[in-house]
């Protein structure tokens, strides 16, 4: 676990020294070497799935099902205590509305409730996983850089992008173009 | 004519009136959004440090997110919290296979209040010679006198967040940040013993 910890630490690098959002993606972002870790995490993490509208609709569901099949889907990790995180989730909400495939994570520890009511709080109506506490722990540790966390997979499902730092709309582009073209 | 000016006068000053108002509730409504941490069962909130280590600016409460979590409160000029840092440096290492993390701040604590201090980077710079002299891995911390105008969009300053009344006051929250202990180191074995049993409970 202890390489991809570091490998995530240095994307922070990637995202957080960018005083405006670049359109095209920081090079170690989309390093394959990078994102090493995350096919098994992915199929590892599970949770509560949310609706949109905030309602339970499976219990233990993997991160990996529940990607959309054929297309980029964007994991964003996020936790109550997190402001830049719920900041972020009208600009993840504006690209669900324009057809992108986006998955809220919460990293608070079974709290279905107080995870649903703070995304309807700020307008966030994609679906959300609210991990269950062994798997926050696990992406707890795997988040070297901490949270926020942006993950982009491709329409296979390979992770092709991880972000950390808060980041504009421009820079997610910039992903799914990366996640969107021939690995 | 006279008359018809002043209605329109008195209806400008109203609709001005009604403008500061609805700024003002909105700028109550931002406050009222940063609940203030007390004590036990509350969460640790989000806030802007200066690492002594790196010299950055960043959220040290995000950066640990998903991990269990010391936090170190203590006055820049109480040598006993140079004692506490050095027991908390032994715990993280006892419980490193949990991924259990830590920080120190430091600031100004007296009259019961917490006041960031004033000389930040002479402070920065005798905090990071203090983490070199006695091998602490965390980040050793200040908050800054004053955030950024992007920073403010996201962060409360940590007086508002946080009421710190006394030097050594050490919380421990667990993975999901919500504090299970709260309490003063005083260099006796007894408050380090309670501090080491409340980050057993928390991993």
């Amino acid at each position: 676990m202890r390489p991809l910890a570091l490998t995530l630490a240095l994307l922070v690098g990637a995202c957080a020294k960018t005083a405006e959002p670049p359109a095209t993606l920081p090079a170690r972002a989309a390093d394959p070497a990078t994102l090493a870790g995350w096919p098994a995490l992915l199929a590892e993490l599970q949770g509560q799935a949310l609706d949109g509208a905030g309602k339970v609709t499976a219990a233990g569901v993997p991160l990996f099902d529940l990607r959309a099949k054929g297309r980029p889907t964007i994991y964003a990790f996020w936790a109550s205590y997190c402001p830049p995180c719920l900041a972020e989730m009208p600009m993840f909400q504006a690209l669900h509305d324009d057809g992108v495939a986006v998955v809220g994570v919460s990293l608070d520890g079974d709290d279905v409730a107080g995870s649903a009511k703070l995304m309807a709080e700020h307008g966030a109506r994609y679906p959300n996983v609210v991990l269950d506490t062994p798997s926050m722990k696990r992406a707890g540790k795997a988040l070297a850089a901490g949270l926020p966390f942006t993950l982009v997979v491709d329409g296979q499902g390979a992770p092709r992008v991880g972000l950390s730092a808060k980041c504009e709309r421009p820079l997610l582009e910039a992903a799914l173009a990366a996640a969107r073209a021939p690995p | 004519m006279t008359r018809i000016m002043n209605t329109l006068q008195l209806l400008g000053l109203f609709l001005a009136g009604l403008t500061v108002t609805a700024g003002l509730g909105a700028n109550v409504g931002c406050k009222q959004a940063h609940e203030k941490v007390k004590g036990v069962g509350d969460t640790l909130q989000a806030f802007i440090i200066r690492d002594a280590g790196s010299g950055e600016r960043y959220c040290q409460v995000c950066a640990y997110g998903g991990r269990p979590t010391i936090f170190a409160v203590g006055d820049m000029d109480d040598a006993g919290f140079v004692q506490d840092l050095e027991k908390i440096q032994a715990l993280l290492d006892e419980h490193k296979e949990a991924e259990l993390s830590a920080f120190a701040l430091l600031g100004k604590i007296s009259g019961g209040h917490f006041t960031p201090l004033a000389d930040e980077d002479g402070a920065l710079t005798k905090l990071a010679a203090l983490r070199k002299e006695k091998g602490l891995t965390m980040p050793v911390t200040i908050v800054p006198n004053q955030l950024t105008d992007k920073e403010k969009k996201d962060y409360a300053p940590f007086t508002e967040i946080y009421e710190i009344g006394k030097s050594r006051t050490v919380m421990m929250a667990k993975a999901n940040n919500q504090i299970i202990y709260v309490g003063t180191m005083d260099g006796s074995e007894a408050t380090y013993a309670a501090l080491s049993e409340a980050v057993k409970k928390g991993l």
